[in-house]
C-alpha cells in the first residue's frame, strides 16, 4: 500500500485565509481538504497517511526554515510519495508546493509531485528538478487537477521511466540516456519521410537557445593596455604538470610567461586530443601567439602581457564547464587590471 | 548485384581446425598468428569474450566483422587485393561475431567494453561474440608503421575467418542491388560523413586515406565488401569503426524499405575537412550531388566530436536550401547531469534531429573478474578491474553516429 503524504496551505486546510498565512508547519493524520478527494481517487491503491500544512506567508518568508521543519515532520512517516497542491494560480502557494516537491525529491529522495497553473511562479522549481503537473488557474478545476497529479505520483513512486512528452509534466531541463524503443535508423527514416510529406514530426533534441554574449566595449587605447593570452588549445608545459585531460577537460591551468619571449618547442606541448599536435608542438607559438605579442609589446603596440597565460582543452568540453572556466579566468584578469584578452581556439 | 550470405555465429572456440558448424565457429590459432608476422609486431595474443561473460576489454582500436568473397574476389579491396570495385558475386559475412583489435597506441582515446552488467547494456559490441586480437609492438617501432601493420593484419584475419564460412550453409541471404528501381516513391539518400584528418584519425576508401578527397558516390555493396575501413582512434563512442561501416544500420534500413515506402537514392561518402572553407565546400558539393540525384530527403550522419557537428549542420543547411529535406543523427553534450544545452549551436535548417544519447552521462560499472588489453586505465584512477564510474563517451560504439547503439537521450 502506497503511503502518501499530502502538502497543502492553511486555506485549503480550512484554517483560514490571509490572517492565518503565517502558520508554522504542522501535521495532521490522514487526509484534509482536497486530500479527501485524493483518498477517494486512490481506490485501495494507497492511503493518504498524513497531511502537512504550512501558511503561505510563513513559507515565503523563510523557505529554508519551512523546508527544514517539514523534513523533520516527514522523518518518521515513511512516505512513499509526496503530493503538493494543487496550487492553481496562487503564487506563494505555488512557490511552496514547488519547493516542497523539489526538496523531497532532491534532498530526501522521496518521490514527489506538485500541481499548479503553468504560469504560476512556483514552476521555477521544475528547472531545479521538481516534477510539476500543470492544472487550471482556480480551485474550480480541482476535480480535473487531482487525477493527473495522482497518476504521475503513482508512476514516479513505482520507479518507471518518465518523460514530459509522455507523462505531461513540465520540462525539468534534464536529459537522460534511455534505451530507444526503435533503432535510430528507423526513427531517422520515419522522420525524413514525414518531413518530405509535410507531416508533423518532432525533433528528438530541442534546438538550442544560446546566451548571446555582448561584446565588451572597445579598448580605449590598446597601446596602454595589458593583454592576457587565453587558449583552449591544450598548450601546457612539457609533462602536463596539472594533468589537463585531452578530452572533456575538468579544469584549466595558468602558467607563467613572465620573462619568456616565445614558447620553445620541447618545453611546451599540446595535450589536446582533437587534432594532430605535430605542427603545434614544433612551434607552440602558433597555438598561443606569444612571439608576436612580445614583438608588438617591444614596438609599443600594447603596454604588456599579463604574467600568466590560461589554458584548457576544448574537446568535448561541456558548455557548463566552459562557462565556469571563463568566469574564473575573467575574474582573475579583470581584478589584475587586464584590459583585453586574446583567445585562441583550435 | 551483390548477394550477401549471412552466417550467424553463436559461439567461438580457438582450436586446431577451422570450421563453422551449427553456429559454432572454430578457428585454428596458428594460421591466424601466421597472418600477423611483421617486423614491427612483437606478438599477437588471441582471446575470446562472449556476451554475458564477466570480462572487461580495454585499449580497443577497431572492430571488424569477418567476411570473405565466394570465388576469386577480395574483401577490403585496396588492402587485401587490387582496389577494384566489386559489389558483385557473393559475400559471406559472419554475424554475431566480431574481431577486436586491441593494442597500446599513442593518442588513441581510451575505449572500453564490459561484456556483462550496465556497461554491456549500452554497448553494441557486448552483444557479439568477440575474437580479440591483442597486439604488442616491438620496442622502438615507429607508431605509424605499427598502426598500419596491425590494421592490415586484422583485415587479413577478418578475411581468413570469413573464409571459414564458405563451406557452410548460410542462415540468411540478401540481395543488394547497386541502385534502386523503385518508382513513384520519395527518393531518400544518405550523406555519410567520415572523419579523415590523417594519421590515427583517418578513414580509408579502397585503401587510400580519404583526407583530401571530395565526396563521392558509393554503393551499399561496396561498403559490405569492405571498401571503407577505419583508422580512427579518437572518440570511441562517436567514431565509425570498420564494424560500423560494414554493418551501417542507416544503409540497411534504406535498403530494406526501398520499394516499400521510399526509393533508396544512394550514398554520398563525404569527408569532414578541418577548415571551415573545406567544410563549406563539401557541404555545398554534397547538397549539389543530392539535388542532381533528385533526392527529396537525406539522412546525414557524422563521425567524431563537436568539430563534426559543423559538418552535419552545414550539410543540413545546404540541402534544405536546395529543397532536400534533411534529418541528422546527433550525440548530445548535455553535461554529466543532463542539464547543459545539448547542442553546440545550429542553423534553423537543422530542425530534424535524432538523438543517439548524451556523451557525458556517467555510467557506473561493477568490478570484473578478467581484463583483456592492459593492466592500467587512463580514464579513471584505481584498479583496471575495479568498479568504475565513467562517462558514456569511452564505451565503444555506445553513441554511434550511424546508429549501431541503442541509446537516445530524453527529457526527464
Amino acid at each position: 500500500m502506497l503511503r502518501i503524504v499530502h502538502y497543502i496551505n492553511q486555506f485549503f486546510a480550512g484554517l483560514g485565509g490571509e490572517e492565518k498565512a503565517d502558520l508554522k508547519p504542522e501535521i495532521r493524520t490522514g487526509p484534509v481538504g482536497p486530500g479527501r478527494l485524493l483518498q477517494s481517487l486512490l481506490r485501495g491503491k494507497g492511503e493518504v497517511v498524513a497531511t502537512l500544512i504550512c501558511g503561505d506567508t510563513y513559507f515565503a518568508e523563510q523557505p529554508e526554515e519551512a523546508c527544514r521543519r517539514l523534513a523533520d515532520l516527514l522523518f518518521t512517516l515513511k512516505a512513499d510519495l509526496i503530493l503538493a497542491g494543487p496550487a492553481f494560480a496562487s503564487g506563494r502557494y505555488g512557490l511552496a508546493c514547488g519547493e516542497v516537491a523539489r526538496m523531497a525529491l532532491n534532498e530526501l529522495a522521496i518521490p514527489a509531485v506538485a500541481a499548479m497553473h503553468p504560469e504560476n511562479p512556483g514552476v521555477q522549481a521544475a528547472a531545479a528538478g521538481a516534477y510539476i503537473v500543470p492544472c487550471g488557474s482556480s480551485a474550480a478545476s480541482m476535480k480535473e487537477a487531482l487525477p493527473p497529479l495522482l497518476a504521475l505520483g503513482i508512476k514516479l513512486a513505482s520507479g518507471s521511466a518518465l518523460s514530459p512528452d509522455v507523462d505531461g509534466y513540465l520540462p525539468r531541463g534534464i536529459r537522460k540516456n534511455v534505451t530507444a524503443d526503435l533503432p535510430a535508423a528507423v526513427r531517422a527514416v520515419n522522420m525524413v519521410l514525414a518531413k518530405i510529406a509535410g507531416r508533423p514530426f518532432t525533433s528528438e533534441i530541442p534546438l538550442p537557445q544560446f546566451d548571446r554574449v555582448s561584446p565588451a566595449p572597445p579598448v580605449f587605447d590598446i597601446r596602454q593596455a595589458t593583454v592576457a593570452l587565453v587558449t583552449e588549445s591544450g598548450l601546457v608545459p612539457a609533462g602536463n604538470p596539472d594533468r589537463i585531460e585531452s578530452s572533456r577537460a575538468s579544469h584549466f591551468a595558468r602558467y607563467s610567461i613572465g620573462g619568456l619571449g616565445a614558447f620553445a618547442s620541447g618545453k611546451f606541448e599540446s595535450v589536446h586530443g582533437g587534432y594532430s599536435t605535430d605542427l603545434a608542438n614544433a612551434d607552440p607559438n602558433r597555438l598561443v601567439p606569444l612571439d608576436v605579442a612580445r614583438r608588438l609589446q617591444g614596438a609599443g603596440g600594447i603596454a604588456g602581457l599579463y604574467d600568466y597565460y590560461f589554458t584548457t582543452v576544448g574537446n568535448g568540453t561541456s558548455v557548463q564547464k566552459a562557462q565556469a572556466f571563463g568566469r574564473e579566468i575573467a575574474a582573475e584578469i579583470r581584478s589584475s587590471g587586464v584590459k583585453a584578452a586574446i583567445l585562441t581556439a583550435t | 548485384m551483390l548477394t550477401v550470405r549471412e552466417h550467424i555465429v553463436r559461439d567461438i572456440r580457438i582450436g586446431g581446425e577451422n570450421s563453422l558448424r551449427d553456429g559454432l565457429l572454430t578457428v585454428a590459432a596458428e594460421q591466424i598468428l601466421g597472418l600477423a608476422t611483421h617486423p614491427v609486431i612483437r606478438s599477437l595474443e588471441l582471446h575470446v569474450a562472449r556476451p554475458g561473460e564477466n570480462v572487461r576489454i580495454i585499449r580497443i582500436l577497431d572492430a571488424i566483422q569477418p567476411r570473405a568473397k565466394e570465388g576469386d574476389g577480395v574483401v577490403f579491396p585496396g588492402f587485401l587485393g587490387p582496389a577494384r570495385v566489386a559489389a558483385a558475386g557473393e559475400t559471406h559475412i559472419l554475424s554475431g561475431c566480431v574481431l577486436l583489435t586491441v593494442s597500446p597506441l599513442p593518442r588513441a582515446q581510451e575505449a572500453l567494453i564490459d561484456m556483462a552488467g550496465p556497461g554491456a547494456g549500452i554497448c553494441p559490441l557486448a552483444k557479439e561474440h568477440l575474437l580479440i586480437l591483442e597486439f604488442t609492438p616491438v620496442e622502438g617501432a615507429p607508431w605509424g608503421e605499427y598502426e598500419a601493420a596491425i590494421r592490415l593484419a586484422a583485415l587479413r584475419i577478418a578475411a581468413h575467418v570469413g573464409g571459414i564460412a564458405r563451406s557452410a550453409p548460410p542462415d540468411r541471404s540478401l540481395r543488394v542491388p547497386p541502385t534502386s528501381s523503385a518508382i513513384g516513391l520519395p527518393r531518400v539518400g544518405y550523406i555519410y560523413n567520415i572523419q579523415a584528418q590523417g594519421s590515427f584519425k583517418d578513414t580509408f576508401v579502397y585503401g587510400r586515406s580519404a583526407r583530401d578527397i571530395l565526396q563521392t558516390l558509393i554503393s551499399a555493396g561496396e561498403l559490405l565488401d569492405g571498401a571503407v575501413v577505419s583508422g580512427n582512434y579518437g572518440h570511441p563512442s562517436l567514431k565509425n569503426s570498420t564494424y560500423a561501416h560494414l554493418t551501417n544500420p542507416i544503409i540497411r534500413e534504406l535498403l530494406s524499405r526501398d520499394g516499400d515506402d521510399l526509393a533508396f537514392g544512394g550514398i554520398i561518402l563525404k569527408p569532414e575537412p578541418v577548415t571551415l572553407e573545406g567544410k563549406e565546400l563539401v557541404a555545398e558539393y554534397a547538397a549539389n550531388l543530392a539535388s542532381l540525384l533528385n533526392w527529396q530527403g537525406a539522412i546525414v550522419t557524422k563521425e567524431g566530436g563537436g568539430n563534426a557537428d559543423t559538418d552535419l549542420f552545414l550539410a543540413a543547411e545546404r540541402c534544405e536550401r536546395r529543397g532536400v529535406r534533411a534529418v541528422l543523427l546527433m550525440a548530445e553534450l548535455a553535461g554529466p547531469d543532463g542539464r547543459t544545452p545539448p547542442l553546440l549551436g545550429s542553423p534553423p535548417e537543422a530542425d530534424a534531429l535524432v538523438s543517439v544519447g548524451n556523451y557525458e552521462e556517467p555510467v557506473s560499472v561493477p568490478s570484473v573478474e578478467r581484463v583483456i588489453g592492459g593492466d592500467s586505465l587512463r580514464l579513471a584512477d584505481g584498479p583496471v578491474a575495479g568498479p568504475l564510474t565513467i562517462p558514456t563517451a569511452p564505451i565503444f560504439g555506445a553513441l554511434s553516429p550511424v546508429g549501431i547503439g541503442s541509446l537516445r537521450a530524453r527529457a526527464q
